[in-house]
């Protein structure tokens, strides 16, 4: 793995990265600039697990879910830079977040994601959702890798 | 700017800090300046001054004021 070229994932690639597993994993087939930023374009299936409790009848992705999926796909941005690929990235702050749009059962989505900064072990971050050309969901974030956090005291372990 | 409003600038874009009370400021005095804010403060001086400071001292700066007692080893006076 390198600093600089993109590099496309699949499912099973993932899987070698990221310890999210489904039905709580939201990313597939990704491309990702490491140290850089990550894109991903993914149909939403009309049979995931959290369109029939939100909401029966008005069926939407839930906020809560666009944003981890912000997460992961960012993670990955991150983990493949050299030596990282075991770390754990954490949350560790959301500074801002706007949703603007619904996700509906059969949607495309269209997530990018960029970092900022990454210096010692903590990586700021933006990231936005369309749907076609509507944004769904804007926010930026901190992810933080507290093996990169030396004689810290780490209050989020 | 000068070095001083670019030093309390640091704390609070990284921190959120209130400028009024930054000079007694000390590590965890504020929810913001826990482990991640105090590196998202270090990437901020690091920037904003063009250094790139050692672990140690990233460790040793516990305060505003050690805070700036530190970057005079890297030739920035406050």
């Amino acid at each position: 793995m390198t600093d600089n070229a993109p590099i496309r994932l699949d499912r099973e690639g993932i899987y070698q990265v990221l310890k999210n597993r489904d039905p709580l994993l939201f990313v597939d087939d990704v491309l990702v600039e490491p140290g850089k930023g990550s894109w991903m374009e993914r149909t939403i299936p009309a049979d995931a697990w959290f369109f029939a409790c939100h909401f029966p009848g008005d069926p939407m992705m839930p906020g809560v879910l666009q944003l981890e999926t912000l997460f992961q796909t960012s993670a990955l941005a991150i983990k493949l830079l050299d030596g990282y690929k075991d770390k754990t990235t954490n949350i560790a702050q959301i500074t801002g977040a706007r949703f603007s749009g619904h996700i509906r059962p059969g949607d495309t989505i269209s997530v990018s994601t960029q970092i900022h900064r990454f210096r010692h072990g903590v990586a700021a971050i933006s990231g936005e959702i369309h749907v076609g050309e509507t944004l769904c969901c804007a926010a930026d974030f901190v992810l933080a890798v507290l093996d990169d956090m030396p004689g810290m005291k780490r209050g989020m372990e | 700017m000068t070095n001083l409003e670019k030093y309390r600038q640091a704390f609070v874009t990284a921190l959120n800090a209130d400028e009024q009370k930054l000079d007694d400021l000390k590590y965890q005095d504020i929810p913001e300046w826990d482990s991640v804010g105090h590196m998202s403060l270090v990437a901020e001086l690091e920037d904003a001054f063009d250094i790139e400071m050692e672990t140690d001292d990233i460790i040793d700066f516990s305060s505003y004021q050690k805070g700036i007692e530190i970057l005079k080893k890297y030739h920035v006076e406050i």
